[in-house]
């Protein structure tokens, strides 16, 4: 039986990807605003986190929101979550920026190549689901205890590898590499309960 | 104690979180955009690890912005600056090199200029900027032994082609083997097929064994 916070914040989410749905389908400029206010403040601590300054971090927020904007309607609700979708907009910003003359190759999950190579079937029951993931790994992320949280951010947030997080918090590698693990493992059960399709590690 | 294989043809998760985070290396991050490319159950599991990103964004604690919503809008995307721009999925098919590495060897691996380096073996180095790896594209022809050899560092190898077989487990195309560094893994993978694979190394090779010896002596 859901809890009222659990509800409340399920309807958050449904919203959001209304709002999306609407700015593509019709150009909306309120849904797009209400977007913007929840999302930007985040998008730019986020930015900020991965070591940005203010002005950089407040240049990039805006240079993703208006990709968010802009994309709004490659936007798939069944593929990815709001928050997903724009994290990762804002992530390969940040990449794009601080590489440079970096070579590698960073595939995006949303390109329209990476897109075309999927099979095209899509579930009506997909959108409903990626919701309620949604709602639960913002409402898993609340279990983790200030380290893991802390170390995962750093992990996701901060280019930096293990060794380098290690030797800023003072703590052994293997300390490092198991409070990501655990963490990352318990968000990724709280995918595999709600049927979350795509994660098939257990 | 023996070096264990990790024997993986999805890649951890670690690694995947590491990929997100722009932490990797050049060139293990071009492995790993090449292997999502390949692979629709790895683009899965990268969706779900990219997913926790997403949910963390939610945790973030709200920055200061320099305009309110409608500011920007009105500013920004009413003024034009920001033409809104409807979305063409362009189809695309492969050809036999993973898009990933076009911009390096091409789209065909008919076109690649192969050195020998080894009876049966060849290979073509990778030029990846900023990199402290070594990356090569490497051919082994039909029924070749790699003769036993160790990295002192972390070795991540993609099949592209073919397939071969290392401590007992066989690879085909699109999985991966990844030997860590503390392993200190010695191996000497056998093809029977023939295969071409991406390899990416840090650290010095080292051959062991009895063809090691002599051949160390030419190993810088």
């Amino acid at each position: 039986m859901p809890v009222p916070a659990e509800i409340k914040k399920q309807k958050e989410m449904q919203n959001f990807s209304d709002l999306m749905r609407s700015v593509a389908r019709t150009q909306d400029r309120q849904a797009f605003i209400q977007l913007y206010d929840h999302f930007a403040p985040r998008v730019k601590s986020y930015l900020m986190k991965g070591g940005l300054d203010d002005g950089l971090a407040d240049e990039l927020m805006q240079e993703t929101m208006m990709t968010v904007w802009q994309k709004a309607e490659s936007f798939d609700g069944a593929k990815a979550a709001v928050s997903t979708w724009i994290f990762t907009i804002a992530r390969n910003k940040k990449i794009d920026r601080l590489r440079k003359n970096r070579g590698g190759y960073h595939f995006d999950l949303m390109d329209p190549i990476a897109l075309a190579l999927e099979s095209d079937e899509v579930n009506a029951d997909d959108a409903v689901h990626t919701i309620q993931v949604e709602t639960h790994l913002s409402q898993a992320v609340e279990t983790l205890s200030e380290d893991q949280i802390e170390i995962i951010q750093k992990a996701f947030y901060e280019d930096k590898s293990h060794g380098d997080i290690a030797e800023e918090l003072n703590l052994p590698l293997g300390t490092v590499k198991s409070r990501i693990r655990l963490g990352l493992k318990k968000m990724r059960v709280v995918l595999k309960e709600n049927g979350f399709k795509n994660d098939s590690n257990t | 104690m023996t070096a264990t294989l990790k024997q993986q043809s999805a890649l951890p998760e670690e690694m995947l979180c590491d990929y997100f985070s722009g932490a990797l290396d050049p060139a293990e991050e071009l492995l790993v955009g090449t292997k999502l490319s390949m692979c629709s159950a790895a683009r899965e599991e990268a969706g779900a690890v990219n997913a926790v990103g997403g949910g963390l964004l939610e945790d973030c604690v709200q920055a200061a912005v320099s305009q309110c919503g409608s500011d920007f809008f009105d500013s920004v995307i009413a003024n034009g600056k920001c033409n809104y721009a409807t979305q063409q999925t362009p189809k695309k098919t492969m050809g036999d090199v993973p898009y990933p590495l076009n911009q390096l060897i091409g789209e065909s691996l008919e076109g690649v200029k192969w050195k020998r380096v080894a009876p049966g073996v060849r290979e073509v180095k990778l030029p990846v900027s900023g990199s402290a790896c070594t990356a090569k594209l490497m051919k082994l022809n039909a029924d070749v032994k790699v003769p036993e050899h160790s990295h002192e560092g972390d070795e991540l190898t993609l099949m592209l082609q073919g397939s071969f077989v290392d401590d007992g487990q066989t690879y085909h195309k699109g999985e991966v083997v990844i030997h860590s560094g503390d392993e200190h893994h010695v191996h000497a993978p056998y093809t029977e097929t023939g295969c071409i694979c991406l390899a990416v190394t840090k650290g010095k090779l080292r051959f062991t064994g009895l063809f090691g010896k002599v051949a160390n002596l030419f190993i810088r």
